[in-house]
């Protein structure tokens, strides 16, 4: 593990000192490279009210490779499957190093906002999604309610 | 599957050396010589494998591995031989990757170039990285960045300050400057080489195979993955001492007063004081004028613009038939960079040097600059006499505040442009790392092929055969008339 930069340094104080609405970071206070984060699901989504908890991890190869991100929280979304793995082009080969932690998560809100079917990584629930929506978007708001409703915000 | 080694046959391999960069059509064939005798499933593997078992002196390979791999040795040169330039193309390009020793010392001349040295300065800043990245990324042509920076098309490598203050007063700047060193400080003991032996003399690469064989145990790959472990650990532990080095001389040069190389107290401010900004991707405090983008006109520190890089080779993510392509190594392909900050592919940069400091090398020394403010009061044979001072000329009313940044550009430019130093400028290697990549597949899927292939011939036939060549010929055509039935 090579020396904190001061870019994560940075970007972690200005994480602290101008949080984004709905979503928290908290730094690990052993391993300053992994964060904790809670986002509240977006209003007007099936995931509204819900609190889901995410893991954030900052490779050694950080700004220059993407963060890891994943759900802990279980959520039915057609772009995240089963081990909260989130399919995203900006965690991927569309990351840039000029993005940030705090651009990536909420792009991940966004996501929530704007289920994508037609390019699933749970490829149940996209089925589910494309066939019969309603029913999709109950079961999203079923799952909030039972997974998603057991976290506050600090 | 099956129709493998006729597409390879047919098209493969003759477009993937069509892409061959410069093919030298002279080079040797001497490999195709050996190839045809030697039992890897390739000209890389052959001469890997064969170098690591001659350190051993064991060889474990069975007849029947060694039947299914020369098959595809034969088979490469098969579908090379149609076409003379076609098998120099791949020789040309085994022979580049042919000894492993080689190919570590060109690892070793990279590294050495990255070490930064105090008296190759340029206008303020270095030849050689700071190393605010990780150092896995540093894989640029050393060579070309150095020339674009002595010839002020790329911005130097500075030295950057953690953070700034507009409150501080020039002899703290000057202290904190004073305080740094060349290059941030390494990680002494990385994890990664936490059991790794470095020997006795990490100087002496011939001791790496002695160091191997110590242990009998280990399988001819897991041999092989030793040794490159014991190569890396102890090349990054002689770079820790090739800067340590470097740092000391620029510490015994601080301590002579009238070292020339070393910047004076006026550039330290001119550097930090009067045109430092924040790097917007590792937010570190660089002195201006910074590289620009072509695109956006937005700035980059050339820290960071050396890690923007091409993708490994991949397949496209738009493609339908996903099944098809995985081996069709046609099908990989390597995009241009994007720009980071508005991904606008082919990304590029622009550099206008200071007008006001033009120090180090094709420039006059650092330490007789003087800023504008300060000039009067000094005299002329501060200044370096083979080199004038740009500074000299200029107007001696302005105040060291007025050093303005030189006019910088309004619109974008094409990633054409003479002014512009692209991703691809100093990683002029895509091209042959992507024609590397289309190989290896080409290779490994003509390998699985034939692997398939002769174990279904060796089931039919009763082999009790001591002319091995003719049972090969004859499987050669057994497998391409195989290939050519399996409806292609």
């Amino acid at each position: 593990m090579s020396a904190l930069p001061k870019r994560i340094i940075k970007e972690t104080e200005r994480l602290v000192s101008d949080p984004v609405p709905g979503i928290q970071a908290t730094p690990n206070e052993d391993n300053l490279r992994y964060f904790q984060v809670k986002m509240r699901g977006p209003i007007q989504s099936p995931y509204e009210n819900g609190i889901f908890k995410l893991e954030l991890f900052l490779p050694d190869e950080y700004p220059m490779e993407p963060p890891k991100v994943r759900f802990l929280t279980k959520i039915y979304h057609p772009n995240i499957d089963r081990l909260g793995r989130i399919c995203l082009d900006v965690l991927k080969n569309n990351w840039s190093p000029a993005l940030q932690i705090r651009t990536i998560l909420l792009s991940i809100q966004a996501l929530l906002a704007t289920p994508n079917p037609n390019d699933p990584l749970a490829n149940d629930v996209a089925e589910e999604w494309i066939k019969n929506e309603p029913q999709a978007i109950k079961t999203a708001k079923e799952w909030t309610k039972l997974y998603a409703m057991n976290e506050v915000m600090d | 599957m099956g129709n493998v080694p006729g597409k390879l046959d047919e098209q493969g391999i003759n477009t993937i050396n069509a892409n061959v960069p410069n093919a030298n059509t002279s080079s040797n064939s001497t490999h195709t010589n050996s190839t045809s005798t030697n039992s890897g499933s390739s000209h890389v593997r052959n001469t890997r494998s064969s170098t690591i078992s001659s350190f051993t002196g064991n060889s474990t390979r069975s007849s029947r591995q060694r039947r299914a791999t020369s098959l595809v040795g034969s088979f490469i040169n098969g579908a090379t031989g149609r076409s003379r330039s076609d098998t120099a193309a791949i020789n040309k390009n085994s022979t580049k990757k042919k000894n492993p020793k080689e190919r570590d010392l060109l690892k070793e001349e990279h590294d050495k170039k990255l070490v930064v040295k105090y008296y190759e300065n340029v206008d303020g800043g270095y030849l050689a990285p700071y190393g605010c990245h990780h150092r896995e990324k540093l894989d640029y042509d050393a060579d070309v960045v150095r020339k674009l920076i002595i010839d002020r098309k790329l911005a130097p490598f500075y030295i950057p300050l953690e953070d700034f203050d507009t409150n501080w007063t020039d002899q703290e700047i000057i202290k904190i400057f004073d305080s740094l060193t060349l290059h941030q400080a390494y990680i002494q003991d990385p994890e990664e080489f936490d059991d790794i032996p470095l020997g006795n003399d990490i100087e002496d690469y011939d001791e790496i195979i002695s160091l191997v064989s110590m242990d009998q145990s280990l399988s001819k790959r897991d041999q092989k993955k030793l040794k490159s472990m014991i190569f890396k650990a102890r090349l990054y532990r002689r770079r820790i001492n090739w800067q340590e080095m470097e740092n000391e001389i620029y510490f015994n040069g601080k301590l002579e007063a009238k070292n020339k190389n070393l910047p004076s107290d006026d550039l330290k401010l001119a550097l930090y004081k009067y045109n430092g900004m924040e790097c917007p991707i590792c937010f570190l405090y660089f002195p201006g004028p910074m590289n620009i983008s072509r695109c956006c006109l937005q700035p980059i520190c050339t820290e960071c613009f050396v890690q923007i890089k091409r993708h490994d080779p991949h397949f496209s993510h738009d493609e339908q038939n996903s099944e098809q392509q995985e081996d069709d190594p046609h099908l990989l392909i390597s995009e241009p960079a994007r720009c980071p900050y508005c991904a606008t592919p082919n990304f590029g940069i622009t550099y206008t040097p200071p007008i006001d400091r033009c120090t180090g090398i094709h420039g006059y020394a650092p330490k007789s600059y003087v800023s504008k403010g300060n000039q009067q009061g000094k005299t002329a044979t501060e200044t370096d006499a083979e080199h004038p001072t740009v500074t000299s000329d200029e107007d001696d009313n302005t105040s060291p505040s007025a050093n303005v940044e030189p006019p910088s550009r309004r619109t974008s430019v094409s990633a054409n442009d003479p002014s512009v130093v692209t991703s691809d400028m100093i990683r002029p290697d895509w091209e042959s790392r992507l024609n590397k990549a289309r190989l290896r597949l080409a290779r490994k899927s003509a390998n699985a092929t034939a692997i398939h292939m002769s174990n279904r011939l060796v089931e039919r036939r009763n082999i009790n055969n001591d002319n091995a060549k003719d049972l090969e010929e004859e499987m050669i055509k057994h497998a391409i008339r195989l290939s050519l039935s399996d409806g292609n």
